[in-house]
């Protein structure tokens, strides 16, 4: 507990107060320093209940990413039973400096609020000890106290813009699915018929009612598969590192929600192809917390299945061996 | 801003002033500044603009000036020209009211106010004040809370605010009671110095006394926890120099009274059966101490008593504040252990008188005959009268009453008496004092009023002090109305608990309460000279740091935070033997500092030192958190 400015004023006043009261022994005086006095004892204990009996539970609104406003929603909870807590501030741990406030939570009940931070780095962090923060009721004394909250927040790469980086993106029609006609049962479309289609593939009743000859198209349809090799083998420049680590991020983000089957390679860590926002958050998982490796120990393939982007740290990579197979190479200190 | 706070702002500035006006000895003129308020805050609660910063600094200086010239010259009295400041401060304040720190000067100012107030009066329109005063000030500093919170329109405050207002008149309340007490404060006195004059005075001469006897300004109060047959004549101190015109107390020497149990001994007799009186006596122009009888013992909480021959006690000075004590007395006659000439003085020039205390005294033997002969005389054969003229010039004031008016009050009787006693060989002075008092109902105690101020006689008969009260009954004055009486009750417990609250009363209040569960041990008497010295040091101590603490303001105010704090750094760095000299740059000292091993701390210290100061980006006050505690933790 510390005296807020307002305090530190109260106090030298109560002390000069007192002097004078000691001083002459006139109890008037007494009655006026009584009176300070006890509005001193009242912020303490008033201050202290306010506090006792007061729990956090935090979690996440949403996925946390580098750069990114991060919205947390905290729920003070009060366990007393019949006093309520005022002006309860929730300071984030981390030094942001982020608070939010309760103003009111009623006895026995919870009060929520959201909070926002914004992350500089990826990881993993732990929640660890929220500050409760008070100067309930007179504003004098300032109080504050730890609520350890158990459990993690996983604050994934930065997700950048990268059409401009793979101009691709942009000048070609990227969808997510090459078509392969093949002789299969599979019906993939109806168009007007072309030369060289065979007669059994007209659509006849399709064609009397557009009035010309219209042709069934069976096939099979493969996903368009992408492949990001991330190279974090030792030893890695932390800034550049980073960059790559927030390109293959983004990448992974732009394909995935292309529909693009996406599948991550690093040093130790392989996540097979796959598609949707779970796979992507898989791949993200393994984005935040990655780190420099000493060895290489995916096995690295000699045909490149779909497209790949292979991120190296340097020219003097030892993973370039692997650029032949790769339709892109990305250079972290280009990125 | 809520309408509710600036209502309660403009309260508290009313209830300063109040208070000030309250306690008499403001300059009347003072109203014209503290009628300012009004249209101040009537603009507030408008939400007009405040005033032009020019206006309201040209005032405050102008106030300044007023101020130097009230306290030098107007009423030469630095305190009440302190009092006048503020009220005109408050004025000004009030169009001045922008931000909540505005609000808090306010609240400051009206506290200073209350302070002033409660050094220049004691009386219960005070407390009326203090109450409001307290109530306000706790709703206005919870209001302003919620205010800086920004959450003010999200609570509902009339609970909180009432239950906090209630634990702050409880805390108040036990704080008053349990602070410790010095008797007559340490080295200071009070600044309350308006002393009533009362009926009673040191000395009786002929002119005054009707008005006297009309004024009913309560002078005593006393308390009987006993019932008692004995006439309640409560005697101040003896005269025994009549020099013609006036009587004069010419025995003046006085010894200091012994203590026992922590009670004046007054007369070497027994208090287990004297007849207990609590007795509170208003400032008066006296030192005397007043009881019923003869007082053997008092209670009272001064640092020292004083008895003369007479049994007279007194204080060792004119109290400013109201005194309050237990007096135990003794009905007996007392011995005269030794018989002053003075007694027997007798002026000349009273042929008359003494030819007629020869014709009344003729025949008797005895001394109690002839005192009560003469007593009967003056009671049977004069009137009593408030409305006496004056003697005609070359005449003697007691012999015209005795043979001329026929007429007089008591002073004319006793002065009579005693100097025919005197004329017929019997030792007597007149006792001045008060008699009687009338019941308050309300508080099952006695008023003693300025018009029961009262002259009687004491002689010497058998070798023992016998007093004789040769004044007819005086007319009945108008009766006090009830509600008088009940207001006169209200002001005796506030006088009694609050104003007279004493080291005693907080002693008895811890037997009280301590009695049914232990014994406590008696309570040692806190002594003045030894918490002098005690008190000096702090306050030297206090000032000091206060002088330190200020001066380090200064210092952070004229170099910023970032640099202040970085030469305090550079200073600790020198004090723990690293060789910092006026020419070390923040590199010399990161360099110093790891020698020391340091180099962590201080590498982040001066990067955040050049961020501010070079870097032109202020710290955030996380920022300035950790800038500080590197510092402090070196």
């Amino acid at each position: 507990m510390r005296p807020t400015r307002e305090g530190i004023r109260f106090l030298i006043a109560s002390l000069l107060i007192a002097v004078a009261a000691f001083n002459t022994g006139n109890n008037l005086i007494f009655l006026i320093l009584a009176l300070m006095l006890s509005l001193l004892l009242l912020s303490i204990i008033i201050l202290y209940l306010n506090l006792k009996g007061l729990s956090l539970a935090v979690f996440a609104a949403q996925p946390v990413f580098v750069k990114t406003r991060a919205i947390f929603r905290v729920s003070i909870s009060n366990r007393k039973k019949h006093l309520p807590s005022y002006s309860i501030r929730a300071a984030i741990p981390v030094s942001t400096g982020r608070q939010g406030a309760a103003p009111y939570i009623p006895p026995a009940s919870n009060s929520s609020i959201e909070m926002e931070n914004t992350f500089t780095k990826r990881g993993l962090y732990k929640y660890g000890d929220f500050t409760l923060e008070s100067n309930f009721p007179f504003s004098l004394f300032k109080k504050g106290i730890r609520a350890h909250i158990d459990g993690e927040v996983i604050v994934y790469p930065e997700i950048k813009e990268i059409d401009e980086l793979i101009p691709e993106l942009i000048t070609t029609d990227y969808t997510a699915l090459t078509i392969r006609p093949a002789p299969g049962d599979e019906f993939l479309t109806i168009r007007d018929f072309r030369y060289g289609d065979g007669m059994r593939r007209i659509q006849w009743k399709t064609s009397a009612k557009m009035g010309k000859l219209m042709v069934k198209d069976t096939g099979t349809d493969e996903p368009r598969l992408l492949t990001i090799i991330l190279d974090n083998i030792k030893p890695l420049n932390k800034e550049s590192f980073e960059k790559a680590v927030s390109f293959a991020a983004s990448a992974a983000d732009r394909f995935i929600r292309l529909g693009f089957f996406v599948r991550l390679v690093t040093c130790k860590r392989l996540i097979p192809f796959g598609s949707g926002l779970e796979h992507l958050y898989k791949i993200l998982d393994v984005l935040a917390v990655i780190d420099e490796e000493d060895t290489w120990e995916c096995p690295m393939m000699e045909e490149m299945q779909g497209t790949g982007i292979l991120i190296l740290k340097s020219q003097d990579s030892s993973l370039k061996k692997a650029a032949p197979a790769c339709s892109m190479v990305m250079y972290a200190a280009d990125l | 801003m809520p309408r509710i706070y600036k209502a309660l702002t403009a309260l508290l500035a009313i209830t300063g002033c109040t208070g000030l006006f309250i306690t008499g000895p403001l300059n009347p003129v003072m109203f014209i500044p503290a009628l300012g308020l009004i249209p101040g805050y009537i603009r507030v609660w408008k939400d007009m603009p405040t005033a032009q910063k020019w206006m309201v600094s040209s005032l405050s200086v102008a106030a300044l000036s007023l101020f130097a010239f009230d306290a030098l010259i107007m009423t030469g009295d630095l305190f009440i020209a302190v009092a006048h400041l503020t009220i005109v401060f408050q004025a000004i304040k009030s169009f001045d009211l922008k931000e909540p720190w505005d609000h808090l000067q306010v609240y400051f100012m009206s506290l200073l106010q209350m302070v002033i107030a409660s050094e220049l009066t004691r009386s219960i329109v005070f407390g009326a004040v203090f109450i409001v005063f307290l109530i306000a000030l706790v709703a206005a500093m919870v209001m302003s809370h919620f205010l800086k919170e920004g959450t003010f329109s999200r609570i509902r405050l009339r609970r909180p605010l009432a239950v906090i207002s209630i634990l702050t008149l409880l805390t108040t309340g036990i704080f008053f009671i349990s602070a410790p007490r010095l008797k007559g404060g340490i080295i200071g006195k009070s600044r309350m110095t308006a002393i009533k004059t009362a009926g009673f005075s040191e000395k009786v001469d002929f002119g005054s006394f009707g008005e006297v006897k009309l004024d009913s300004t309560v002078v005593l109060r006393v308390e009987l926890p006993e019932k008692t047959t004995a006439a309640l004549y409560w005697r101040g101190k003896t005269l025994d120099y009549f020099d013609g015109i006036s009587w004069v107390d010419t025995l003046r020497q006085k010894e200091r009274a012994g203590k026992k149990d922590n009670i004046f001994v007054v007369l070497p007799a027994s208090l287990d059966n004297a007849f207990v009186q609590k007795i509170f006596i208003e400032p008066i122009d006296s030192d005397v101490i007043f009881g019923l009888g003869s007082i053997a013992g008092i209670d009272i909480d001064l640092r020292a008593l004083f008895i003369d021959g007479s049994g007279s006690v007194f204080a060792p000075e004119k109290s400013p504040k109201r005194l309050a004590y237990t007096a135990y007395s003794v009905f007996e006659e007392q011995p005269a252990s030794y018989i002053v000439p003075a007694y027997l003085q007798f002026p000349s020039g009273l042929e008359r008188l003494q030819k007629m205390t020869d014709d009344i005294t003729k025949n008797l033997k005895t001394d109690i005959e002839k005192a009560s002969r003469i007593e009967n005389h003056l009671l049977t054969n004069y009137k009593y009268s408030l409305k006496t003229s004056a003697p005609p010039a070359g005449v003697n004031p007691i012999e015209y009453f005795l043979f001329n008016s026929k007429e007089g009050y008591c002073e004319h009787y006793a002065s009579a008496m005693a100097l025919m006693l005197r004329h017929a060989g019997i030792p007597s002075r007149v006792a001045t004092g008060f008699i009687g008092g009338e019941k308050n109902k309300y508080g099952d105690y006695i008023i003693v009023r300025q018009s029961d101020a009262h002259s009687w006689v004491e002689a010497v008969i058998d070798g023992k002090w016998k007093r004789f009260d040769p004044t007819p009954s005086a007319p009945q004055f108008k009766m006090p109305s009830l509600a008088s009486l009940y207001l006169d009750y209200l002001r005796l417990k506030w006088y009694r608990y609050v104003v007279g609250f004493t080291s005693s009363d907080q002693k008895n209040l811890l037997r009280y309460f301590s009695m049914p569960f232990v014994k406590i041990p008696k309570l040692p008497e806190m002594k003045t000279e030894k918490i002098k010295v005690v008190f000096y040091s702090l306050l030297t101590a206090g000032g000091i740091a206060i002088v330190f603490f200020l001066l380090s303001r200064i210092k952070a105010k004229r170099y910023g935070f970032a640099t202040a704090n970085y030469l305090k750094f550079r200073r600790y760095l020198k004090h723990k033997g690293a060789a910092i000299t006026q020419s070390s740059t923040p590199s010399d000292i990161v360099k110093e500092a790891s020698r020391l091993g340091m180099g962590g701390k201080a590498s982040d210290f001066i990067k955040l030192y050049e961020m501010a100061r070079f870097g032109g980006k202020e710290m955030s006050a996380a920022e300035k958190e950790k800038y500080k505690s590197i510092n402090k933790s070196g």
